[in-house]
């Protein structure tokens, strides 16, 4: 994982891309750029995804950041204006589609008939498979609904469904055959805690039944919840990319104490580079290569340094993000 | 699915078709209107039997010498506004109203090719244009025999033609009248690709009518009037000459065709490769 400032090469993991097979990616985008018309600043600019399969990829991004209009690439509604996209190892463009059989897409929330049911809505959509056995429709629509916690609202019209109902349909829709690749593009939005929590957990049953799931989202917090794989966008430039962990900052040693000087002196000899702080506390980036805390507490306490607080924070991981998107949740664009 | 090849089910393509026609007959702004549209030829019918006329031009007059001119009355009083609302209102709906709903972009990564889908909607809507000049037809085929007599039919020049003849001659008019719908319906379905509002596509569609309607009536322009999509619509009265008159039946359908190939051309080139933001 690579953290850059400079757009161009704002890329994941160059080394690792280049020694992967490519099949061993669900999505690979490269160089995508659109702009939309009337609008003078891309909507989506440079993009180089790279969403290995059997992750659960954040694609984590303030609003107006190009999420949407990424996904819409990937799934043939919005023609790119340069670069290209390969979806499950095929290229996709307006024309050709195939491959979408195996993908299943929630795209800027649930939309559905509303003076149809819930269930009617899966079979108009399972009648215009053509990729499908029309005799499993009611089996496989069932199987969706159930899933989603709908059986019991399956009769009911749309336009009844309370809005984490809606979304629980969108997703049954994407669930509507198997799949390889879930697109969910901010599938909790207006669900409740309770709501969210089922999605959540839903999407990590999913990941473990081996499907990939590229999730797009503008909460931190659902990235740390079931991704494995983040991907920070912003202003539609990728400023990120790469396993979750990765995003990860190092973590911090912070030591309070009185003999300050000393304390960075025995740090030192540790080979830890540490500074004071406005606070005067002892701080220091903390890695695994580092000594182990009880070794760094025995060497401080052998030099007779009183040692009032010893603790290694792991720092939020909220201000990795609002590092990398600006100001974190103002809508840019 | 895994166990199934995906061409060996390609063949029944007809679910969608058929989940497109239940959508329209299930709508029930449709429903209202076509319970307009139906309810014509009995108020025509009962109408014509109150007063016991049989004068009048449009066919009233012929009514109660035969009761299958009541099918030809409704049809001639629901040309010119009933029938282009009606069909305004169902090919504008086509795209326009999925994008509206945003449907549209879930349909299209089931995955549905853009062709397909475009090609779906066109023949639902065309099945729609006939299925409502035919109904409209058939109710007042039906209450004309209930009220008034069955038999040989007298035409307008005074010739009799047998029933079965006459039924023929209607069904002409019938199709006749289908083809002159599905030129509007072809600009409603191109304006149907090009905005997320049905309605606005709808009422650009009988703007477009009236207006032809109107050019078609300033006589400075009579050059021009063979090319308006109007200028035929009248004229399927030719069906009950002795004998037929092609010509303007054929010139009519002719420019009708003109009108389907241009129009449907153009939803399919705007359609396939515009973007889908909706
Ligand atoms: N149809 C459109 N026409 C013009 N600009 C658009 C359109 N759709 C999105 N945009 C612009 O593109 C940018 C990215 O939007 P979007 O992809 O929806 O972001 P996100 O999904 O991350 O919230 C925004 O600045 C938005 O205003
Ligand atoms: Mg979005």
């Amino acid at each position: 994982m690579t953290v850059t400032d400079s757009p161009s090469r704002a890329l994941s993991p160059e080394g690792s891309r280049n020694s992967e097979h490519t099949a061993c990616g669900a999505v690979i985008t490269h160089d995508l750029m659109k702009t939309f018309r009337r609008s003078s600043k891309p909507a989506v600019d440079k993009l180089n995804l790279f969403v290995p399969r059997g992750s659960v990829y954040g694609f984590l991004g303030p609003n107006g950041s190009g999420k949407t209009t990424t996904i819409r690439m990937l799934l043939g509604l919005v023609s790119p204006d340069s670069g290209s996209v390969e979806v499950l190892g095929q290229s996709v463009s307006c024309r050709t589609s195939d491959t979408l059989h195996k993908v299943g897409a929630l795209i800027e929330g649930p939309a559905f008939h509303p003076y149809l049911s819930g269930e009617a809505n899966l079979r108009r959509l399972d009648a215009a498979d053509t990729g499908v056995d029309p005799r499993t429709s009611s089996t496989r629509i069932g199987h969706a609904l159930e899933r989603v916690g709908l059986t019991a609202a399956a009769g009911k019209t749309f336009r009844t469904y309370s809005l984490g109902m809606k979304q629980r349909l969108g997703i049954a829709a994407a669930l509507l055959c198997e799949r390889e690749l879930l697109v969910l593009d901010e599938p909790t939005n207006g669900l409740d805690p309770q709501g969210t929590r089922e999605v959540r957990s839903l999407i990590l049953e999913l990941a473990a039944e081996g499907v990939t799931v590229l999730l797009s989202t503008h909460l931190l917090s659902e990235v740390e919840q079931v991704c494995s794989h983040v991907g920070v966008l912003r202003a539609g430039v990728l400023q990120a990319q790469g396993p979750l962990a990765s995003l990860r900052p190092t973590p911090q040693l912070r030591i309070v104490t009185i003999d300050t000087v000393s304390t960075v002196a025995v740090l030192d000899r540790l080979g830890i580079a540490a500074t004071v702080n406005d606070s005067g506390s002892v701080v220091a980036a903390f890695s695994a290569e580092n000594p182990q805390p009880p070794d760094i507490l025995r060497s401080l306490v052998n030099e007779g340094i009183a040692v009032r607080e010893f603790r290694i924070e792991q720092p939020n991981l909220e201000e990795t993000f609002i590092e990398l998107t600006g100001e974190g949740f103002d809508v840019s664009g | 699915m895994s166990a199934v090849s995906p061409l060996a089910l390609r063949a029944p393509g007809f679910r969608l078709l058929r989940s497109e026609l239940r959508l329209i007959v299930g709508r029930r702004r449709n429903q209202l209107g076509l319970a307009v549209l139906l309810i014509l030829p009995i108020i025509i019918a009962f109408t014509v039997k109150a007063t016991d006329t049989s004068e009048g031009g449009d066919f009233i007059g012929s009514i109660s010498g035969n009761g299958m001119f009541v099918a030809l009355a409704a049809l001639s009083a629901a040309l010119p506004l009933f029938l282009p609302v009606a069909v305004s209102a169902v090919s504008s709906d086509a795209i326009a109203g999925e994008a509206h709903q945003g449907t549209l972009r879930y349909l299209l990564t089931v995955p549905v090719s853009r062709a397909r889908l475009l090609a779906v909607k066109a023949i639902a809507v065309a099945i729609s244009c006939a299925g409502v000049t035919f109904a409209v037809a058939l109710v007042g085929l039906v209450i004309g025999w209930i009220l008034f007599p069955i038999g040989d039919v007298t035409l307008l020049s005074g010739t009799q033609i047998s029933q079965g003849e006459g039924i023929a001659r209607l069904v002409g008019v019938c199709a006749y009248m289908t083809l002159c719908l599905l030129a509007l319906a072809a600009i409603g379905l191109f304006f149907s690709t090009l905005t997320e509002q049905p309605l606005g596509g709808s009422i650009a569609v009988i703007i477009l009518a009236i207006v032809s309607a109107i050019l078609n009536e300033i006589p400075q322009l009579d050059w021009l009037h063979p090319y308006l999509f109007v200028h035929h619509w009248m004229v399927f009265g030719d069906f009950f000459r002795a004998p037929v008159l092609w010509d303007n039946l054929r010139e009519g359908a002719l420019v009708s065709l003109g009108y389907i190939v241009v129009f449907v051309s153009a939803a399919w080139a705007h359609f396939t490769t515009k973007d889908i933001t909706s």
